[in-house]
């Protein structure tokens, strides 16, 4: 169930952003492009939304689906990512041999330091858009990695220890970075920005993304203005 | 003497910090490690590397799932793999892992930074991509590489900031002594970097043998 909440008037701005709005400088704004709005002082666009994280708590059903959604969504990737692993190297006899297996792999690091971190973080980053805390996000991203480690990947090869603990635990330190590189690209306002931000950060694309909050400025026809912030979750 | 000690680890003021909580942590250090091969070659070198810690703190023990890497290049090592006696220097990577117990004592050197001690098993896998090298008996090209897996241990000691909030981002700085002996060394061929493959796998017997002193430094990151 979608809820709708509105955030009170954060602040009210009597001094420096928008300092310079006032009923003098309003026709200003009548001159720009519909919606686009700019901070007077920096000269900076004001976006329309303002992106962020917000932490909540979870229940255990919920928890569950999204681990379930995650796993069923490796079953589909993991063969359309790698599709010439999969046919040469894949099959259910390996399956059942690798069952339970756990060894070193003796990949390059361009894999275990490179590639499954960065898809570590990408389910770091889906966690944190599912309104988990930084630490939990890595907990679930373990949860998640190990299930694929163990019962998805043993389809071609065992199960690594590298790639248990690399990839949640690397993939959250790289998943910060994007976090706090992407939110500053949306937040910049405009288009080119926000492009990168979300390429970087496709989570934030989707409906569950739960930071998005619109920003409406208000101005009560005299000396004070502000802005209106409102998301949905 | 004892008693002072006693007294100074176990006794003192409690410690008021983030407890009952996952953490991660990770930092970057240097370290000196002797590596000893075949027939008493040896060699010191100094390397660099970093260390990562996930797990849960109580009030002054934490629990920890941990990785340590390290990089350096040895000189003049011999290494044996499938009937190949191989004499030369390498790039040596040693990624380990294991599950650490810490214990943050009351002892502070300074305000907040208490004493603490961090040990336990570990688990490794270590890396020799050889550059300049010699053979007798067997076939290795330039494209090969040896790995060891290895058992051993880890116990450092340091002193980390007690803070009230992890968000505080609490700093650790620890002296570190591991030792890792191999038991299986593999050939192998990384030609093809999408798949490499194992050549063949043997007992290490008494192959390689590290000894690693390392200064970490790092941080709570959340």
């Amino acid at each position: 169930m979608i809820k709708v909440f509105t955030l009170l008037l954060i602040f009210t701005i009597t001094g420096r952003a928008y300092a310079s709005l006032s009923p003098h400088d309003y026709p200003l704004l009548a001159d720009l492009p519909k919606k686009e709005i700019i901070d007077l002082t920096s000269k900076k666009r004001v976006p329309q939304t303002l992106y962020t994280y917000i932490d909540r708590e979870h229940t255990f059903k919920e928890s569950l689906k999204l681990v379930s959604a995650i796993y069923g969504l490796s079953w589909v990737l993991y063969p359309l990512t790698q599709p010439k692993t999969f046919r040469n190297q894949g099959s259910f006899r390996n399956y059942k041999d690798n069952f339970g297996e756990l060894v070193f792999d003796r990949d390059e690091p361009f894999w275990n330091w490179i590639i499954h971190p960065l898809s570590g973080s990408q389910l770091f980053l889906f966690y944190r858009a599912n309104g988990y805390s930084r630490i939990e996000s890595l907990a679930m991203t373990f949860i998640s990695s190990t299930l694929f480690e163990f019962t998805i990947e043993i389809y071609t090869e065992p199960a690594s220890i590298q790639d248990l603990y690399q990839t949640p635990v690397f993939g959250s330190i790289i998943g910060i970075g994007i976090e706090t590189l992407s939110l500053y690209l949306l937040n910049q306002g405009n288009p080119f920005s926000k492009f990168f931000g979300h390429l970087i950060n496709p989570a934030t694309l989707f409906w569950f993304f739960e930071g998005k909050v619109n920003i409406t400025p208000t101005w009560d026809g005299n000396d004070r203005v502000g802005l209106l912030l409102v998301g949905e979750f | 003497m004892l008693k002072f000690l006693f007294i100074a680890l176990f006794l003192c003021s409690p410690l008021y910090a983030y407890q009952n909580e996952l953490a991660l942590k990770g930092g970057v250090g240097i370290s000196v490690n002797t590596v000893q091969g075949k027939n008493n070659t040896e060699d010191t070198f100094v390397g660099y590397g970093f260390n990562s810690h996930f797990g849960y703190r109580l009030t002054k023990w934490e629990f920890n799932i941990s990785s340590h890497v390290f990089f350096g290049k040895a000189k003049g090592i011999e290494f044996e793999a499938n009937n190949t006696t191989i004499v030369g220097n390498g790039v040596l990577r040693t990624v380990s892992f294991g599950p650490l117990i810490k214990y943050i004592t009351d002892f502070t050197l300074a305000k907040n930074w208490h004493f603490y001690v961090n040990f336990g098993p570990t688990w490794s896998i270590k890396t020799v991509k050889i550059e300049e090298y010699r053979t007798s008996g067997g076939t290795f090209k330039d494209n090969y590489k040896l790995t060891y897996i290895s058992r051993g241990g880890i116990f450092a000691f340091g002193i980390e900031e007690i803070l009230n909030y992890k968000q505080e981002h609490p700093v650790y700085l620890e002296f570190m002594y591991g030792y890792f002996r191999a038991h299986d060394v593999s050939l192998v061929d990384a030609s093809d970097n999408t798949s490499v493959q194992i050549l063949a796998t043997e007992s290490a017997g008494n192959d390689i043998e590290d000894h690693i002193f390392m200064v970490n430094f790092g941080m709570t990151i959340f």
